[in-house]
């Protein structure tokens, strides 16, 4: 009863600050403050908010599983999404700022090929952030329920609700301020509830890498080449500019903002994942840790090894402490999502069929768009299957769906609206039909491979023809 | 090899930590000064392209 009581008060607590921190950060009065805060986001703001998305369920508790089963294997792995990032910072991230005029990459989109490309932009973007959301919500609403042990419905309400009233309010802005103070609390308490475990493990720091170097071997016998080469794409190319950071690099005060904002983002999650896979070696170091983990059903074991840890190794103080960081990582990545897929929408979708007659009538509709975003997401979180599906199922649709036709469009010189329209068409559609299909062979091979080569020919195929077409006198836009 | 080891994950958590309170910082500075919005043309209501591909990078 008196855990109970702790814990509803820390996370009583959190929550007040988290909406005294949001109210700081002003409601947005313009279209373009909900959309891109303005474009005056600085860098510890756009570093923050970036590392406070991409920190979700999957790289927090995931990866302690991860850490606990197969040592650092998993450092190796990831230093692909930090590659990724640095990559994006170096070459794409100060390019899309550099252009004037986008809310969104379906601007973008718009901007290098023409207004259908855009709409197929739209509705992949809202699309996927609804997907996503679901997927946090559904993390977020589990957690919830197992604190206070009330229905999963009532978790899912609660979370999103939250969530929902400060991103429908302050758009981009109350969401990156909050970001930030979300990757503050996560950033230093979970390394120093690391650190105090560590130091006050058996064996000290010399026992502690004899583990890791053990499971770590362990890790790379018990993994085959073809899961290695579908798990470093996936981290090089699932996330890569999904929407909430397509809007931080459009959002940011200047290109080096933008660009350096990506650097560090790409270096941090390199130390992150350091920490959390560390956590899973010294859960593997405590037999009794081991022990419980074990009694678990196969599946459920790895999302289980944090919380298992810290409720068995540490007073119930930290046990409290720790559902605040989790709900913090949870949420931060929620509104990231919310607000990208409601500005995509609005500025994608919507203004083409019932255009805005100002810009606070677009403000209105990025708001309405944010509460049903919201609430499909809250439906579709009952029906998520798993945390870990859920993502997979986003990163191979996004990748073929929109990268080809996006990096293309911004390095070719003359890019053609036939070949982006048919590269988002074929890439979304095969990868589903690769996740479906592949799912039911039982096949290792990751769909992102065969939806990426799908994609990128149905470009070329389209960039060809109207090549062609030019060659014989036609006009470009008649190509469209 | 096991010192390497030990020191990376020690570095490591006090990268973080460190991030952690350089981004606080940020965020104060930002809740007490508020940094102005960009004056570029950015409208939401305009249907039309108004710009060419060849030169929307220009500013790189």
């Amino acid at each position: 009863m008196a855990h109970t009581a702790m814990t509803v008060t820390m996370i009583a607590a959190y929550l007040a600050v988290l909406t005294f921190v949001a109210l700081k950060a002003r409601a947005a009065h313009h279209f373009k403050e909900f959309s891109l805060a303005g474009r005056s986001l600085t860098l510890p703001l756009v570093f923050g908010s970036l590392a406070a998305t991409y920190v979700g369920g999957a790289f927090s508790i995931g990866f302690v599983g991860k850490g606990f089963d197969k040592g650092l294997v998993f450092l190796f792995i990831g230093l692909a999404f930090s590659l990724q990032n640095i990559l994006v910072g170096l070459f794409v991230a100060p390019r899309l700022r550099a252009l004037t005029g986008c809310h969104t990459l379906g601007d973008v989109i718009h901007q290098k090929y023409n207004r259908t490309c855009q709409i197929l932009a739209g509705i992949i973007s809202v699309g996927l952030c609804a997907g996503f959301s679901g997927v946090m919500i559904k993390a977020g609403g589990s957690l919830l329920a197992d604190i206070f042990g009330f229905p999963l419905w009532a978790g899912v309400i609660l979370v999103c609700s939250v969530t929902t009233l400060y991103t429908t309010v302050g758009g981009l802005r109350a969401s990156v301020i909050t970001d930030a103070f979300q990757f503050t609390t996560f950033s230093i308490l979970l390394p120093l509830i690391f650190l105090w475990l560590l130091f006050h493990s058996e064996g000290g720091l010399s026992q502690f890498a004899k583990a890791t170097i053990e499971t770590t071997s362990q890790g790379w016998a018990s993994i085959s080449r073809i899961e290695i080469m579908g798990l470093v794409t996936a981290f090089l190319l699932g996330e890569m500019l999904i929407p909430p950071y397509a809007n931080r690099a459009l959002g940011s005060k200047s290109t080096r903002v933008s660009r350096n904002g990506f650097l560090l983002a790409g270096l941090y999650s390199a130390t992150w994942f350091m920490v959390v896979l560390s956590m899973g070696v010294l859960a593997s170091m405590k037999p009794d840790v081991v022990a419980e983990i074990m009694k678990l059903p196969e599946l459920a074991r790895e999302d289980q090894v944090l919380l298992i840890l810290i409720r068995s190794t540490l007073p119930f103080g930290f046990y409290a402490l720790l559902l605040v960081v989790l709900l913090s990582i949870i949420m931060s990545s929620l509104d990231s999502l919310l607000n990208a897929g409601a500005v995509s929408f609005t500025q994608d979708i919507y203004r083409f069929f019932a255009p805005p007659a100002s810009d606070h009538s677009a403000l209105i509709q990025g708001r309405w768009a944010t509460v049903i975003i919201a609430v499909a997401a809250a439906a579709g979180a009952l029906l998520v299957p798993t945390i870990i599906k859920g993502l997979l199922f986003c990163y191979s649709i996004w990748a073929p769906a929109v990268l080809p036709a996006l990096l293309l469009g911004l390095w070719i010189p003359e890019p053609r609206p036939l070949a982006g329209k048919l590269s988002m068409l074929a890439g979304s559609l095969s990868g589903i039909f690769f996740i479906v299909m592949l799912e039911w062979i039982q096949s290792d091979i990751p769909p992102i491979l065969p939806a990426l080569i799908i994609a990128l020919l149905a470009y070329f195929l389209g960039h060809t023809i109207c090549a062609k077409q030019s060659a014989t006198d036609f006009r470009r836009h008649s190509c469209s | 090899m096991l010192l390497i080891i030990s020191m990376m994950v020690i570095l490591a958590s006090l990268l973080a930590i460190v991030s952690g309170v350089w981004v606080i910082m940020g965020l104060m500075t930002e809740l007490i000064h508020p940094s102005e919005s960009s004056q570029e043309p950015t409208s939401a209501v305009s249907s039309d392209n108004p710009h060419k591909s060849e030169n929307s990078t220009e500013l790189l």
